[in-house]
């Protein structure tokens, strides 16, 4: 074996030593060679067992494959993680110390550019002055008035942006509250429109503080702080009750989405953007008037938070409320058993969190069993990994693919055509369209990762472990041949669902949070 | 039974007194030290869980949850700031902070501490401190939480000082330890040889050990105190308010320090034996030559158990809804009429510095009135004033406002936000007085050490304040008759016109004076020089003077340390250096111990300040006793004279001289009456009869 070894050595240095002596035209024609016989990379992880750690766990390998040489040639193992992790908490002290001088200093400059390239900034600000005046001006007002704001807004032709923050707002209306809508971020337009009934004034955050100006409010809620946003609200945070929602890209760790990422570039970008969203919720949670309360989607993404960002949030301001189910919507007739045969996908496929690939996967297995003739598939969404289902699926004249969004009342027409709900995942802090759909009496077919195991169990629905697309396949094809198995988990979905997300449970308790409880609800 | 996670940063009688009662409440107490161990000791903490920053790590909350995780913790209670700071971090909330005496007192340069309280107040909606100068650094370190008055364990009915040996502690914190043997040698003068003085660091009296094996404060602090028949308490600190209450059943055979925060517990426990300094031991000497106060068996000593429920205590307190800015203040309970006591200075506990003692004094007297303190300060004025309007809101009368300036101006936005409120006190009846401690910024020094614009800044302010605040206010107040005359000059000067000034000297503080006579046994005259020596104080003409006295005259000096090398030179230069009768001492007023019974207080100032200023050594003088020697084209003068505090001179050697020899003759009769008619209680009184 040695003599083996050493033989692959030698051929080894010489093929080396001959390709570096060749023209660079060769070098170039066999590197083509060598890429195009090299096994396809992919930028979906493999879906298959070597991607799932014995215990069930995601395993990473496949995008970060680190070995403990690669930290140190001469370091125990044991100390690797220690080393790291406390190197990783002494830089970010030092880093949260340089930063603090680094941003007096761009404060003392700025105060300068300002004033020499005041122009630019005073028409946006008369602008946002304009928008402020003109918006209030057409707002209803009620006893009680609450602001909302985001960084984004549904609105036509871009409906899948903060869905749930526009039901959150027609349920508050719906109960009596006056609400004004603003939304803040780095590429938002002036403007002010109107979607399904309410009306919406977006900028980068000058109009946020113009409005505050003008008017005051009960309390002020924000969905997806960011800087922008929280620097318009600073100078009101004495006088303002504000509370956070935290629904995951604005606060979380460039880990939770590394299924997203294509090459090293991203990467990197990824992990800068994660330090200095760690920097800015320390300064949130440091500030002297941080906000009243904190609402996390569920116990879960709490952890997470605290784990992504590294801090602790304060227990005595920390609320889990979760996305509120509209089951008048999503109301449940019970199912036939032949339904069970009729399979939905419907999410968005703009990133790997959402795992269209594992879906792409539980249908190839499925395709090969005996029930597959019975069965019905509808995929209806969008995203940059929607094609996929196409290439994969196109074949099948049973599973229908349409590339589109669709909206909350056709959904819920859906789900009553339809008895399971295809949702693996890889990363939920709830899963609305999941609940939604439970809501409605399909059985779910998800993953056991993140916050899932919080909404759903195997009496609710099916849920296998991470990744692992053979499990989800199986409860599928067990549910086929147990139609009473299927309409124990129809039922129990359902319930499940308005228990823990009914109104109640989740648009009362956040009103009360709020401060806005109203007098009289849903007349 | 329930189960209390209890985190300490260090561990003395505060800790020991919260345990205790934990313990007897039926409680399982987990004692966590945030500097890296259980106690008693259990299994190993990780290394880093020691670290100042890495303690309070992602890593360190995670390694805390699951170390306490089967544990099953019902409470938490943290114990002094960093204890607190872990449990914010470490816990996210849900715990309740004590904070005591000592915990705020830090500057910004301090990292780790501004870190931590930042850290309590944003997981807290609520802090307990241990009185009102606390809250007082609270709000000066920004907390927007409401402050609760501290609750504390209740402390055993028993007696500790009763061994019948006559021995005297002087308790002591460790900072206070050089204090603590300047005491000691006083003492042992004072009290004779067959007294004995033990010296007890106050943390000593219970200890970590002590928590380890599960020791009841009560008991460790009768067994720490078994020998001694009295006990004097100095200074201040975390461990201060837990003793001198568990002491209060032997209040006659205490003496307390009177530090800032000793004089709120004082007046709590209406402790008959206060005194600042020296004093202590004369104090003491009193008790001790008192048959009456002194019986150790007048009575029988107290010995029952402790009774309440401290953790109930919290929990019920805890429940209780409090609005953001409220502070529980002698001043907020009342429902008398608002008084304000207004400083631009912070109270400082100091017993040197004119200003620093002139604000603590006053602060002092107007606290017995149940005044409500503001600072001239961000972030004090914001919360201060919007408490003091919401209290006049809600219906309190508006009374008095007493307001002091500092030795630079406030900012324009602070004078007017200033302003604007006492228009309102004004127009709801409040009646008001501005005391100017002087005008400085109009003066023109032919070398100031400021650059012409700071200088014009200065003088633009220093106008505007007195404008805006100053001219809003019913009376203005200056140091003296003289300084209002020297401030009407430079005003004119500066095309001002002139004002009105009441004189409102500095005071005598009667826990200040000390008779040397209890003290010191040699017969004999000191001569004390207790100030600069810098150029506004020059004294050369003095130097010259005591050069031709009798060589039995000792003479001292007080003065910084910067100033020591200047003052030797001179006094080589005159020979007099290397004479046994000089001594340069840098002690404080409150504890210089002369080597004669009589000691004569010179005030020979030389500059043009002089003139116009009340120097506050004056009354320091006074309150040791000390005839003043003073020029009589000083602002003092008459008040010295007319007061036969002492006698003025010309500015001449001979004069000096023959002033000195004729003060040596006949002391100055009017002091004894001055201590008891000058006091800053009298001041107060004054200012309210004039208001009223």
């Amino acid at each position: 074996m040695p003599k083996k070894r050493n033989l692959d050595a030698v051929l080894t240095k010489v093929a080396k030593s001959l390709y570096r002596k060749a023209p660079k035209r060769v070098r170039h024609s066999i590197k083509s060679i060598v890429i195009r016989a090299l096994p396809k990379t992919t930028d979906t992880p493999t879906l298959h067992n070597s991607s799932v750690n014995s215990d069930g766990s995601a395993n990473y390998n496949t995008k970060l494959p680190m070995v403990l040489e690669d930290i140190g040639i001469t370091y125990d193992k044991t100390i690797v993680l220690p080393m790291l992790a406390l190197e990783n908490d002494a830089l970010h002290n030092l880093l949260r110390k340089s930063q603090r001088q680094l941003e007096e200093k761009r404060q003392l400059l700025s105060e300068k550019q300002d004033y020499t390239s005041g122009s630019h900034t005073d028409q946006r600000q008369i602008n946002a002055a304009a928008l402020a005046e003109e918006y209030l001006a057409a707002q209803p007002d009620a006893s009680i008035r609450h602001l909302v704001l985001a960084n984004e807004y549904p609105r036509v032709g871009k409906e899948y942006g903060n869905g749930f923050v526009h039901q959150r707002v027609k349920q508050y209306l719906a109960a009596g509250v006056a609400v004004d809508v603003v939304c803040a971020g780095y590429s938002v337009d002036q403007d002010l429109f109107e979607y399904d009934g309410v009306r919406i004034l977006t900028g980068h955050g000058e109009e946020i503080s113009e409005v505050l100006k003008r008017q005051s409010y009960t309390s002020v809620s924000v969905h997806f702080l960011n800087r922008r946003i929280w620097s318009a609200l600073e100078p009101f945070l004495a006088k303002l009750d504000v509370h956070l929602f935290l629904h995951g890209y604005e606060c979380s760790r460039w880990v939770r989405r590394i299924w997203n990422y294509r090459n090293g570039k991203e990467l990197e970008r990824a992990i800068h953007r994660s330090i200095d969203l760690q920097e800015f919720w320390h300064d949130v949670l440091y500030h002297p008037h941080q906000p009243k309360s904190y609402i996390f989607v569920s116990d879960w993404w709490r952890r997470a938070v605290n784990d992504d960002m590294r801090v602790t949030f304060p227990t005595n301001r920390v609320h889990v409320v979760h996305n509120y189910i509209n089951s008048d919507l999503f109301n449940y007739h019970p199912k036939e058993d032949e339904q069970r045969f009729n399979l939905l996908w419907i999410r968005s496929a703009a990133n790997r969190n959402y795992a269209n690939d594992i879906a792409i996967k539980v249908l190839e297995i499925l395709s090969r069993s005996n029930y597959w003739e019975r069965c019905s598939v509808t995929i209806i969404g969008d995203g940059r990994y929607f094609p996929e289902f196409e290439n994969k699926l196109g074949k099948f004249d049973n599973v229908d693919i349409q590339q589109r969004f669709a909206p909350q009342q056709e959904i819920a027409r859906l789900h009553k055509t339809h008895g399971i709900f295809l949702v693996p995942s890889r990363l939920d802090s709830q899963g609305v369209s999941r609940d939604e759909a439970m809501s409605s009496g399909l059985v779910p077919v998800t993953n056991r990762v993140a916050a899932v195991p919080e909404f759903v169990n195997s009496d609710s629905g099916i849920v296998a472990g991470p990744e692992d697309a053979k499990e989800l396949a199986a409860g599928i094809l067990k549910l086929w041949e147990d139609p009473e198995e299927f309409q124990r988990l129809s039922k129990s979905a359902a319930q499940r669902v308005r228990q823990q997300s009914g109104r109640e449970a989740t648009v009362e308790r956040e009103m009360n949070i709020l401060g806005i409880e109203a007098e009289h609800f849903y007349d | 039974m329930t189960n209390v996670l209890f985190l300490t940063a260090d561990i003395g009688p505060a800790e020991g007194s919260v345990y205790s009662d934990l313990k007897r409440n039926g409680r399982k107490v987990f004692t966590y030290n945030v500097a890296g161990r259980w106690v008693p000791r259990e299994g190993n903490a990780p290394l880093w869980m020691s670290g100042d920053k890495t303690r309070l790590s992602p890593m360190a909350r995670n390694w805390f949850t699951r170390a306490i995780e089967s544990k099953n913790i019902d409470f938490t209670i943290s114990s002094g700031l960093h204890a607190g700071a872990f449990a914010a971090n470490n816990l996210g909330g849900a715990f309740y902070p004590l904070l005591w005496r000592g915990n705020l007192d830090f500057g910004g340069s301090n990292e780790t501490s501004t870190d931590a309280f930042a850290d309590l107040l944003r997981t807290t909606d609520r802090l307990l401190l241990e009185d009102s100068w606390e809250m007082d650094k609270a709000v000066s370190k920004n907390s927007q939480v409401p402050h609760l008055q501290m609750r504390y364990p209740s402390p055993a009915a028993r007696s500790y000082l009763t061994s019948t040996s006559g021995d005297v502690a002087i308790i002591y914190p460790r900072s206070k330890e050089q204090e603590a043997g300047v005491l000691r040698e006083a003492a042992h003068g004072a009290f004779g040889g067959e007294i004995g003085i033990g010296l007890i660091e106050i943390k000593s009296l219970y200890r970590s050990g002590d928590l380890a094996k599960g020791l009841d404060f009560y008991n460790t602090l009768a067994h720490r105190l078994e020998k001694y028949s009295y006990a004097i308490i100095l200074g201040t600190g975390p461990h201060h308010s837990t003793v001198i209450r568990a002491l209060q059943h032997d209040k006659a055979r205490l003496v307390v320090d009177q530090t800032v925060g000793m004089v709120f517990l004082s007046d709590e426990l209406k402790l008959p034996h206060r005194a600042r300094g020296l004093r202590c031991i004369q104090e003491m000497k009193k008790i001790l030559e008192t048959p009456n106060d002194s019986s150790i068996s007048r009575g029988e000593p107290k010995h029952e158990s402790p009774a309440g429920d401290f953790l109930e205590t919290l929990n019920n307190l805890w429940h209780k809804d409090f609005d953001q800015h409220f502070e529980e203040l002698p001043a907020v309970l009342d429902d008398g009429p608002l008084n304000i006591f207004f400083s631009v200075g912070t109270v400082q506990d100091l017993t040197k510095g004119a200003r620093h003692q002139r604000v603590r004094n006053m602060h002092d007297e107007f606290f017995q009135r149940r005044s409500f303190n503001i600072f001239g300060q961000q972030p004090f004025m914001d919360r201060r004033l919007t408490l003091a309007r919401t209290m006049l809101k809600a219906g309190r009368r508006a009374g008095v406002f007493y307001g002091e300036n500092s030795t630079s101006p406030m900012t324009r936005v602070l004078n007017n936000y200033l302003a604007n409120f006492l228009t309102e006190f004004s127009r709801l009846g409040g009646r008001s007085m501005w005391f100017v401690r002087d005008l400085h910024w109009l003066e023109k020094f032919e070398e100031s050490p400021w650059t012409d614009a700071h200088v014009a800044k200065l003088k633009s302010d220093g106008i505007f304040e007195l404008e805006e605040v100053g001219d809003r206010t019913d009376i203005l107040a200056a140091p003296s008759g003289a300084s209002g005359e020297g401030f009407n000059g430079l005003l004119v000067a500066a095309g001002e016109k002139e004002r009105q000034w009441l004189p409102l000297p500095p005071a005598i503080q009667p826990q200040n004076i000390v008779d040397d006579t209890a003290l010191v046994g040699v017969q004999g005259v000191t001569l004390l020089y207790a100030g600069g020596i810098s150029e506004i104080y020059g004294m050369e003409l003095y130097l010259s003077a005591i050069g031709g006295l009798d060589e039995l005259t000792m003479i001292d000096f007080v003065v910084r340390e910067p100033e020591a090398e200047p003052l030797k030179r001179e006094l080589e230069r005159l020979g007099l250096f290397e004479s046994e009768r000089i001594r340069i001492l840098h002690t404080t007023m409150d504890l210089y111990h002369p080597r004669t019974s009589r000691t004569l207080g010179i005030i020979l100032l030389d500059s043009k300040y002089a003139k116009f200023a009340f120097p506050y050594k004056t009354v320091t003088m006074i309150e040791r006793g000390y005839p003043i020697l003073c020029y009589s084209d000083m602002g003092i003068a008459e008040f010295v004279v007319s007061n036969d505090l002492g006698i003025a001179v010309e500015r001449n050697v001979d004069s000096v001289r023959e002033g000195i020899k004729t003060l040596i003759a006949e002391g100055a009769p009017g002091i004894q009456k001055a201590r008891k008619t000058e006091t800053w209680k009298s001041r107060v009184e004054q200012i309210f009869k004039i208001l009223s």
